[in-house]
């Protein structure tokens, strides 16, 4: 802080309010009728004179100040709850033998809630995850949107209303995500190291060929 | 002349009954370690792994390694691709070449990162 700055703080904290101070003392001095009795905050208040008119003052002005001054900033996050819906009957899976991050609040069967789970409003175009595991098979990441592109493997629809993104998923793709013999650490296709900000010329390249997850 | 094609057709068709692999959609998968400032490789968990063409166009949605730090991308054709973790956002850090092979499922041998390596992100 300049010196220029803090000459004006120290004008605000101990000049200005000599001038209500200075009102105050004038016209109600100790003699005068001014009292303000009764209780406040569980306590007997009874006080007299320039205090009193002080005292009052000072509950009108925090209240009003308060108003305007303390405004609670508003959150860039609300919370959801999400409700989801799989058929495990159909596939033969039983509730707990699936697993939900974050880890799910309450299951009822087939259905499964995740409550208080944070929004970000300020970046709607990054939708929170969720994941469901079942035993052997892929994890089904679960984007919550409603424009997805994985229209066939599960549905989200906001409900404004309760706060919920209603989730169903399709129990047969979770079947046909099974992958069948462990992931063999020591034997596999060599991930080929490359640098950072050089555009890889492919002979092969795989364009227009169709690839999704 | 008639029999060798019929016999050209059941041999063909015998090798699509038992399971001749053929250029269709596989599943890739393979696992993210984290190097600990021990030296201890730990699996990697929430970090972001994207597949890429080899002009670096998306070939599939990107995917979030599990617990166990493992991904998995499904649909892929086979050929070279390029794997890209990422760190946060869409910021690269690392980049690797793939080969995707003409098999059900490809297994892509562990990557360790980096102690400094990307920050667990939670979705």
């Amino acid at each position: 802080m300049e010196v220029k700055d803090a000459s004006y703080l120290i004008f605000l904290i101990v000049l200005l309010p000599i001038i209500p101070a200075f009102i105050l003392f004038k016209f109600l001095p100790e003699s005068s009728k001014a009292e303000a009795t009764g209780p406040y905050q569980k306590l007997k208040i009874k006080l007299g004179g320039a205090f009193a008119g002080y005292f009052i003052l000072t509950l009108l002005l925090s209240g009003l100040l308060s108003r305007y001054f303390l405004v609670v900033p508003e959150s860039d996050y609300e919370f959801w709850t999400v409700e989801g819906h799989v058929d495990l009957d159909a596939i033969e899976l039983k509730p707990e033998m699936f697993i939900i991050k974050p880890p799910r609040a309450v299951s009822d069967g087939n259905t499964f809630f995740i409550r208080s789970v944070p929004i970000d409003r300020t970046q709607p175009e990054v939708p929170p995850v969720i994941t469901l595991q079942f035993p052997d098979a892929i994890p089904l990441h679960i984007w919550l949107k409603e424009e997805s592109e994985h229209k066939q493997t599960y549905t989200v629809r906001r409900d404004e209303k309760r706060r919920t993104f209603v989730v169903s998923v399709d129990s047969l793709s979770i079947v046909e995500s099974i992958i069948e013999g462990d992931y063999p650490e020591d034997d596999g296709v060599e991930a080929v190291p490359l640098p950072l900000g050089v555009e890889v010329v492919a002979p092969d390249s795989l364009e227009d060929s169709g690839t999704s997850s | 002349m008639q029999t060798i094609r019929v016999y050209v057709l059941l041999a063909l068709l015998a090798g699509m009954l038992t399971g001749v692999e053929t250029a269709a959609a596989q599943t890739v998968r393979g696992k993210l370690y984290q190097e600990g400032p021990d030296g201890v490789r730990r699996p990697a968990a929430f970090v972001n792994v994207v597949l890429k063409t080899n002009d670096l166009k998306p070939a599939s949605y990107p995917v979030a390694t599990g617990v166990d730090g493992m991904y998995y991308f499904r649909n892929i054709m086979p050929g070279t691709y390029i794997l890209e973790i990422q760190r946060g956002g869409t910021k690269p850090l690392l980049r690797y070449s793939i080969q995707v092979l003409p098999k059900k499922v490809t297994n892509i041998k562990p990557i360790v990162l980096p102690a400094s390596g990307p920050a667990p992100h939670v979705p």
